[in-house]
């Protein structure tokens, strides 16, 4: 970066120059096509042989001389002046490059004015035939002059093959300069009539204004079929990508595309109904109101253009920044302030971060962005942001949207840029506390070791699971969670009892009326075509009732409880009480408790903005849920915030395939853990666990804190089994390619695996199937030597850990050591005893049933062999 | 701060520097010349709106026509010398332009609506009582400032040890006041514009008379009186501006300092020659004196620029990436250039003679 950076404000993102640059456009043109009005007007004159005719190309001369000359050539000195000081940089390629063509334009613009000069001063004093010939030396040189700028311009759009070979003939006589050419020469054509119609409405006699008019008229409408068949034929000369981006892609262009369609029909209407012999009272206003349509449409026409090139100012060369494209992957990698001449700091410290943060903002985000001005104003883009949002936003840009280049700076450059946005331009200040959680103690229910001749053990299939509480808008993940129970008949050989008893499940107090809690029940019928009783889930399952036996274990699957109690507040982890009683006796047989956790803090506010819709800690606020929608919309052309807002609601695995709810999806679209992760990981590039915690509720300082097990006691953290975010992502992609499905290269692109050295290495898998494997780590049973278990999947869902089975293949895995990521010894962070219920009924210690020899629970004698799996009789190993 | 660090990369040029310095130098010139009779004339005509009495009205009617199209090639000519400029020192001069972007771009808007206010006098004058003099004093006003902005610019790209400024001035309101150079120089481009822009009226009124106007001598007096009292107030500021120059610019060891002085010397030779063959209503001797004297003086200035830039930055240290084919179209089109535009004075002179 070599240049300082004027600091603007409100006049940023280029307002100068698009003010000035539309408004000499508008009179440059007609500098060309006037000068040919006017020689072909004072010949008709003299053809004619009218003074009246010759007379009025008199009078038009010095309308034409005043406009063009003082007015179009100063505001072109102008846009000279405005892009060097704007972009500096762009401007000197242009000139170092093109110095000759400009030196040619320079001599027709000399020309331009002498022989114009010369025909305005000594119009009726020199002979007609000297006098035209000056009229036509200045038309020509004119549309030399547009001829030169003309390649100028359109080598900024479409530099070809200048980009190899650095040849001024390529840059010049580039894909798009014929079709420009010929575009605005039949404009310039049009706007000679525009500019007409004020001097000819000005014309006292009737008969000649009218004739004048019409005459005008003609100018404007006969080049009109050519300028349009011009305007297609530059659109088809635009490289593919870039016809997608303006005319699909970049929904700013959207207000100037469909301006331009509008107003084709409108110019021509008005030129039409000019060409009437309209009273002047009415042609008069109405030439004045053409010429400003004019300036509308042409203004729409370079807007089209000039957003067309981003994020270039020299496509494919040089960005909107003044970053040269081959320069940014170093600066990326080495930092933007070192590369930086202008820049005060050159590293980042706690103390200059929002300083250096706005000095990285003045040189990446205001050569296009305002603050608080007209033209692309950051601070509505950035509004809903806090600081870890605005983060990700910088670090995602670019990649999808590829009207903006990618940041070019490091990840502290990044963050200091996202404080500068949030703290110093929104004057958020956050202050990140870890929230304090009420301890809600547990009683654990009673077991005599000596008596009793049961053991009922019982867990949550997932352990870490989250709904989404934002079912009027969309649905994720429904209420729905499954609870798992064995039970044992203690004894010397014990017996897991499948038959003839009953098991029973009922939510703690407080947690048996989740529909006053959530619209689930409401939206319903839409998103999942059936209208459930209230307090009932898909399944048929309330918050109590009967466990299903099935394959040696009792299921309740898909109960609808929510983190939501009457009383109010949030809490994640309700206690369910299962009981097992005789089928012919009714006697209560064993009874225990079990967490089933439910969290709505998913983080999706973090980007999305909104708030917390509960207790200023979880659950999706309308705004939040809206937003989402509207960036999926905005992206992926759908229309669900429409439907949504229209009463219907979208489940998002009606198009995304999903095994966790055996959804198939459309056979193009992404499966929703690919899209969902792969989209997002985009976004949250070279971080750690802190990723995984920005939408689930992992956040060690959250409201949740799921990761609860002993692995997370042992500070392994996500990403030691399921890699980082780009890993995880690019896992689940790489299935979704090797399926044919193009769009997983899109979010692929730009994701670089960080726990193996390339994509090529990376094992594809599929979610919920294909999953990080226990024994990768635990190698038979041992105490694990390498922790990293990433690319090692399970071969299918019966090896899931939660599908798993001892070696006697009648004990569930889950059912000695706990729900998932809550592994045995498990700290809940609302109780200590929370997630450790069993173990300390059965115990009176946390770790797993059966630990440090604590064979007895089950077989009510010590055993001495290793029946379940390997090491069953060690000790703890991490007391 | 090590003002080195702050100069931008250079980007390749497509020939030989030495042809861009020889571009640069002479339109420079040109502009020179042509802004000098702008301004002069804008001062002139300001000037007799405020001895309206004592002033003809043809006169005042007569100077106030030549204004626009003076104005209109000043800028034309201001272009070329600005690309070429830009080619060979663009790292500086952009550089400038942003430190002191308002203002910079200000000077748009003051030449439209100087250019429009020039018209409005053409047009309006002889209808006019005070709004004469404040339409002519803005326009002489706003030239000035426009000259002023210009000066500040120029000698600020020249000055990277002042740049550093820039941490606390990111506004773009920077001016290069601190350097003493500023306004001798300043005023010295002002007096030479004035004086040229007396002599050029003379030089046009001797034209007229050579071709049988009667009414002539007086005009070519009064238009001589003001090219020579300016000339010798303007070797004043001539020599107030060599002496605020930094001590250690020259050492005169040099080549380039050898050509200054040679270069000096022959400016205020040529310049007092040119006031000496006005004296003797030698018009268009002196008219050829003084506009050798620009020449020279150009040259000097191009010599200083680099004299300042020389702990930074030589020309010679560009690196060439040469594309010869379009420098010879641009020659071929400014020959075709040059000799459509003698065509069209020759129209214009055969039109006089058929009025005449």
């Amino acid at each position: 970066m070599n240049y300082p950076v004027w600091q603007l404000d409100f006049a940023g993102g280029g307002l100068f120059i698009a003010l000035i640059a539309v408004l000499h456009v508008y009179i440059s043109h007609f500098a060309v096509g006037g000068g040919l009005f006017l020689v072909l007007t004072e010949m008709k004159g003299y053809r004619e042989n009218s003074s009246e005719i010759v007379d009025y190309v008199k009078k038009h001369t010095k309308f034409f001389l005043l406009m063009t000359m003082v007015l179009g050539g100063l505001t072109g000195v102008g846009i000279w002046f405005t892009i060097s000081i704007l972009s500096p940089a762009g401007t000197s390629v242009l000139i170092h490059n093109f110095v000759f063509a400009w030196a040619i334009e320079w001599v027709f613009f000399l020309v331009e004015i002498i022989s114009l000069i010369i025909y305005y001063y000594y119009f009726g004093r020199m002979s007609r035939r000297n006098h035209l010939i000056l009229g036509w030396i200045y038309f020509i040189s004119a549309w030399l002059s547009l001829f030169a700028i003309n390649g100028i311009i359109t080598f900024m759009l479409t530099p070809g093959t200048w980009l190899e070979t650095g040849n001024f003939w390529a840059g010049l006589f580039n894909p798009t300069f014929w079709p420009s050419l010929f575009l605005r020469t039949f404009l310039a054509l049009m706007l000679a009539g525009l500019y007409g119609f004020v001097t000819a409405t000005a014309i006292r006699d009737k008969r000649l204004r009218n004739s004048m008019v019409r005459y005008c008229a003609l100018w404007l409408l006969l080049p009109f079929a050519l300028f349009l068949s011009s305007a297609w034929w530059y659109r088809s000369a635009l490289p593919e990508p870039m016809q997608t981006l303006i005319f699909q892609k970049m929904a700013e262009l959207t207000p100037f595309i469909k301006a331009f369609y509008r107003l084709s029909p409108v110019v021509f209407l008005g030129g039409l109904l000019m060409a009437i012999n309209l009273p002047r009272k009415v042609t008069r206003p109405l030439a004045f109101l053409m010429l400003f349509i004019g300036l509308m449409y042409m203004g729409s026409f370079e807007f089209i253009r000039e957003g067309g090139r981003r994020p270039y100012i020299i496509r494919d060369y040089m960005y909107s920044t003044s970053l040269r494209k081959a320069e940014a992957a170093q600066i990326t990698q080495d930092g933007l302030l070192k590369n930086s001449r202008w820049t005060r700091h050159k590293e980042i410290t706690d103390e200059n971060r929002l300083d250096a943060g706005e000095e990285i903002f003045t040189l990446l985000c205001l050569p296009c962005h305002s603050i608080g001005g007209p033209l692309n104003d950051i601070l509505p883009l950035t509004e809903k942001f806090p600081v870890f949002g605005m983060d990700a936003m910088i670090n995602g840009i670019g990649k999808f949207s590829t009207h903006m280049p990618q940041f070019a700076g490091n990840p502290q450059e990044r963050l200091a840029v996202a404080h500068f946005i949030i703290e110093r331009l929104h004057g958020k200040k956050e202050t990140r506390q870890p929230l304090v959680l009420q301890e809600q103690p547990v009683n654990i229910p009673p077991f005599d070791i000596d008596n009793d001749k049961y053991v009922l053990l019982a867990w949550n299939n997932l352990g870490m699971h989250c709904i989404s509480d934002s079912s009027d808008f969309w649905s994720l993940l429904p209420p729905a969670n499954d609870i798992y129970a064995q039970l044992i008949r203690r004894g010397e050989t014990p017996e897991v009892i499948t038959d003839k008893v009953t098991l029973t499940y009922r939510v703690e107090p407080g947690f048996e009326n989740p529909a006053d809690h959530v619209s689930f029940w409401k939206t319903a019928p839409a998103i999942f075509g059936k209208k459930l009783p209230r307090n009932i889930g898909l399944s048929g399952n309330g918050l109590s009732g009967e466990m299903q036996s099935h394959d040696g274990v009792y299921i309740a699957d898909l109960i609808p409880v929510v983190p939501y109690p009457d009383g109010g507040g949030f809490m994640p982890y309700p206690l369910f009480t299962i009981e097992a009683r005789d089928n012919d006796t009714g006697e209560l047989l064993a009874a225990t408790k079990v967490v089933a956790p439910t969290s709505t803090e998913m983080g999706c506010r973090n980007c999305h903005g909104g708030e917390w819709r509960v207790d200023g800690r979880a659950g999706f606020s309308a705004t939040t849920a809206r937003d989402i929608l509207a960036t999926h919309d905005k992206l992926s052309g759908t229309d669900l915030l429409t439907l949504a807002e229209e009463g219907t609601p979208m489940l998002c695995q009606n198009c995304h395939a999903d095994p966790v709810l055996n959804a198939e999806g459309g056979p193009s679209v992404l499966a929703l853990p690919a899209a969902i992760h792969g989209f997002h990981a985009n976004y949250l590039t070279g971080r750690g666990a802190e990723a995984c915690a920005a939408c689930h509720p992992a956040s060690p300082t959250g409201a949740t804190r799921c990761s609860r097990g002993i692995h997370d006691t042992k500070h392994q953290d996500c990403t030691h089994c399921h890699g980082t975010l780009e890993d995880h992502a690019l896992s689940l992609l790489k299935a979704e390619h090797l399926a044919g499905k193009s769009k997983a290269a899109v979010l692929m692109k730009h994701l670089t695996p960080r726990m193996v050295s390339s994509i090529v290495n990376v094992n594809p898998r599929t979610p919920w199937l294909n999953e990080p494997d226990c024994m990768t780590c635990h190698v038979a049973y041992e105490k694990p030597v390498v922790v990293s278990s990433y690319n090692v999947w399970t071969k299918s869902g019966a090896d899931l850990y939660r599908n798993r089975k001892d070696d006697s293949g009648s004990i569930y895995c889950a059912a000695c050591h706990g729900s998932p990521h809550a592994i045995y010894p498990s700290e809940n962070p609302y109780g200590q005893n929370r997630d450790v219920i069993q173990p300390m009924q059965y115990q009176n210690m946390p770790y797993s049933i059966g630990a440090n020899k604590g064979c007895r629970v089950c077989h009510t004698v010590d055993m001495t062999e290793d029946f379940h799996h390997a090491h069953t009789l060690g000790m703890v190993r991490n007391p | 701060m090590d003002p080195a660090v702050l100069i931008p990369t250079a980007d390749t040029i497509p020939a030989h520097w030495s042809l861009f310095q020889l571009l640069l130098t002479s339109t420079t010139t040109l502009h020179l010349l042509a802004m000098n009779v702008m301004l002069g004339i804008s001062v002139i005509i300001f000037v007799s709106t405020v001895r309206a009495n004592t002033v003809p009205a043809p006169e005042i009617k007569f100077i106030a026509g030549k204004l626009p199209p003076a104005i209109a090639i000043t800028i034309n000519f201001g272009v070329a010398p600005l690309l070429f400029l830009q080619v060979l020192y663009g790292q500086f001069i952009y550089t400038s332009s942003v430190l002191m972007a308002v203002y910079w771009l200000a000077v748009i808007p003051m030449l439209i609506a100087a250019y429009y206010l020039a018209y409005i006098f053409k047009y309006r004058q002889a209808t006019m009582q005070l709004g004469r003099m404040a339409i002519s004093g803005a326009v002489t006003l706003l030239f000035l400032i426009i000259a002023f902005i210009f000066t500040n610019n120029l000698t600020l790209m020249q000055r990277p040890d002042a740049w550093s400024d820039y941490a606390t001035t990111k506004d773009g309101l920077m001016l290069n006041l601190g350097d003493p150079t500023l306004f001798p120089r300043y005023l010295h481009f002002v007096f030479s514009s004035l004086a040229i822009g007396g002599l050029a009226g003379a030089l046009y009124h001797d034209y007229r008379k050579r071709r049988g106007a009667i009414d002539r001598e007086e005009m070519i007096r009064k238009g001589v009186k003001w090219f020579i009292v300016c000339t010798v107030i303007n070797t004043g500021f001539g020599f107030l501006f060599l002496g605020s120059l930094p001590k250690g610019l020259f050492h005169f060891s040099t080549l380039r300092d050898f050509f200054f002085v040679l270069f000096l010397i022959g400016g205020i030779g040529t310049a007092l020659s040119a006031m000496v063959l006005a004296a003797a209503r030698r018009v268009r001797p002196a008219a050829l004196s003084i506009a050798a004297s620009v020449f020279f003086m150009v040259i000097d200035r191009e010599l200083l620029r680099a004299a300042y830039l020389n702990p930074y930055f030589n020309p010679t240290d560009l690196t060439l990436a040469p594309q010869y084919s379009p420098l010879f179209l641009f020659l071929l089109i400014f020959a075709g250039g040059v000799a459509l535009i003698i065509y069209m004075l020759k129209l214009v002179a055969r039109a006089e003679e058929v009025t005449e």
